[in-house]
């Protein structure tokens, strides 16, 4: 796959969110927040924009071709507050969440699927880790993940 | 079909450490059957060791569906004290987590003093109980951090912070509206929901949460640790040293890291599995490794996305955010060609077994980023045809945790093997943080 980096920015502090279903704005204001900085790269049909925190915790949203944000990854130290990423569809995630049950005791990854949304998370050593995205705005390239 | 018990004896002679045998007392229902074997190892033995046991729970629990968890014995003491000591069952052995939980109930009555943590002019936050918020990606647990000294086998450590799962009718500390969400409205409060009396978290770290926890009450993250007087608790920074601490770390010897030595299990279960925990790695003469172990080297740069895991490859797939973990009751990755459609996944979202036709055997390797990759069999049974035994130990049981890069190694990949996990900083004849196997 064609890549290249295109920018990184050192960025000053900031308020925002932002988020999946979110615009480049959004991402720019997240890398404002966590004071980090941001790299995107560009692929044939998205774009995975990079923002890692000076505590090493990282996020790559990844931008469709109109520039909205379709999918989210997350690696840190510690349990993220996942609405500020899911953003509108956080309400979808939690009830779907209710549903699931449990697992295991130590459950350690668990997929939720909420119809068109999709968030799988894992544990380890309280290093959390997980993705969530958008079946339906997935573009070609990634198209496996529509399953 | 059912088949009758039969009697088997096998000793196998194992490589590095002294002789170690594998009995198989009963067993029944080798293809079809509804009963399994009981498959023990008793070696190695000695001071540094213990019996793991995987089976169906604490009879407290009424625990219905658990496979593959394993439990150990561990005993408390109050600090100093050897006459105000318990020993509690049904801990499970997990190399997944960093640090002793135990039920609130289990040690009652031991006069276990609070860990208080010192007030801090730079947040404002006045000293307080130390109070754990320690999510899972579902569920979690919240309780007090107490002061104990712990006994695995026969080897007693230093007076350590241990946690306690507050499964009182009155909490304690009522949990917080931020520790309410992270678990997502679901702390394990209890036997029944933690299906164990405790956690020994055994992994390759000293710390549970380490430097973050130790300089911030990190913002971006759901609060860790808190400070509770007066019934209020407020997020606290927490000094390492008075965090839940890797019990292991503070054995006064065979303290650099942990073997977990399971017997094998036939392809469709067993009905119960024994085995030994060994503390120290190539510290005594019964947990030298062997000569053929193959190491895999964890990722150990905290800068990198891929911190703490290592890589495997299988079915023409890669991996990258892959771990070996004793706490995961299954082989967890992502692998459209497997069958997962399983009468055990209807009306579920927490779990997604494979249920191939028939056993799915697939040649993998695991690496760290420098390593010569290690050659490991996959092998996958139906889920359905597993759950619909009694068994409770399943090498073959696997999972899809969605599209993705993860795949985790749990507790069918232990049955068979020694594996050594080192703990990250602690003196090794080859420095850490690894497993061998």
């Amino acid at each position: 796959m064609k890549a290249a980096a295109l920018v990184l920015l050192l960025l000053a502090s900031g308020a925002a969110h932002a988020v999946l279903g979110g615009d480049l704005a959004s991402i720019q204001a997240d890398a404002l927040q966590v004071q980090g900085t941001r790299r995107a790269t560009a692929a044939l049909d998205h774009t995975v924009h990079e923002i890692v925190a000076p505590d090493g915790a990282r996020q790559r949203q990844y931008t469709n071709a109109q520039g909205r944000v379709f999918r989210v990854d997350w690696v840190q130290d510690g349990k993220p507050r996942l609405a500020a990423l899911l953003g509108a569809h956080d309400a979808a995630y939690r009830a779907a969440l209710q549903r699931a049950g449990r697992g295991s005791p130590l459950q350690r990854q668990v997929v939720v699927e909420a119809g068109d949304l999709v968030v799988q998370q894992s544990a380890y050593l309280n290093r959390h880790a997980g993705s969530a995205w958008l079946r339906s705005q997935l573009p070609a390239s990634l198209a496996e993940q529509r399953r | 079909m059912r088949r009758l018990a039969v009697l088997a004896v096998l000793v196998l002679a194992a490589c590095g450490g002294g002789n170690s045998s594998t009995t198989t007392l009963s067993g029944g229902g080798v293809d079809g059957g509804t009963q399994g074997p009981v498959v023990s190892i008793s070696e190695p033995a000695g001071d540094n060791t213990t019996e793991i046991v995987v089976d169906s729970g604490p009879a407290e629990a009424f625990a219905l569906g658990v496979a593959n968890v394993p439990y150990v014995n561990v005993t408390v003491c109050a600090p100093g004290s050897t006459t105000a000591c318990r020993t509690i069952d049904h801990v499970i052995l997990d190399t997944g987590s960093i640090g002793l939980r135990l039920l609130r109930s289990s040690v009652a009555g031991l006069g276990l003093p609070a860990q208080m943590v010192p007030a801090d002019a730079a947040t404002g936050t006045p000293a307080g109980q130390a109070v754990e918020c320690y999510p899972f990606v579902i569920g979690g647990i919240w309780g007090p951090v107490v002061q104990a000294d712990v006994q695995l086998g026969n080897r007693r450590s230093a007076t350590i912070p241990v946690q306690l799962v507050d499964d009182g009718d009155t909490p304690l500390f009522a949990p917080t509206a931020d520790c309410k969400a992270a678990v997502n409205d679901a702390l394990l409060t209890g036997v029944t929901t933690l299906q164990a009396k405790g956690v020994l978290g055994v992994g390759m770290l000293r710390y549970d949460c380490g430097l973050a926890c130790d300089t911030t009450t990190r913002a971006g993250s759901y609060v860790q640790y808190y400070a509770c007087s007066n019934g209020a608790c407020a997020p606290a920074r927490m000094p390492a040293e008075i965090q839940l601490q890797n019990p292991v770390v503070h054995l006064p010897q065979d303290n650099n890291g942990t073997q977990i030595v399971l017997p094998a299990v036939p392809d469709t279960g067993a009905s119960l599995v024994k085995g030994r925990l060994v503390l120290g790695i190539g510290t005594q003469a019964n947990n030298q490794l062997a000569a053929d172990a193959r190491f895999v080297f964890v990722d150990n740069d905290p800068a990198s996305a891929d911190y703490l895991y290592v890589a495997t490859t299988a079915n023409g797939r890669r991996y990258p955010v892959s771990y070996i973990d004793s706490g995961s009751n299954g082989l967890f990755f992502d692998d459209p060609a497997v069958s997962r459609t399983c009468a055990a996944n209807a009306g579920t979202a927490a779990a997604k077994w494979y249920c191939p036709g028939s056993v799915w055997r697939q040649p993998a390797t695991l690496a760290g980023p420098l390593d010569t990759p290690a050659a490991v069999e996959l092998s996958l049974v139906s889920a359905d045809r597993l759950f619909a035994t009694s068994n409770v130990a399943f090498a073959t049981l696997g999972g899809t945790p969605g599209p993705g890069e993860m795949f985790v190694w749990g507790l069918p990949f232990f049955y068979g093997r020694t594996v050594s996990t080192s703990i990250w900083g602690q003196p090794l004849a080859l420095g850490g943080p690894w497993w061998a196997f």
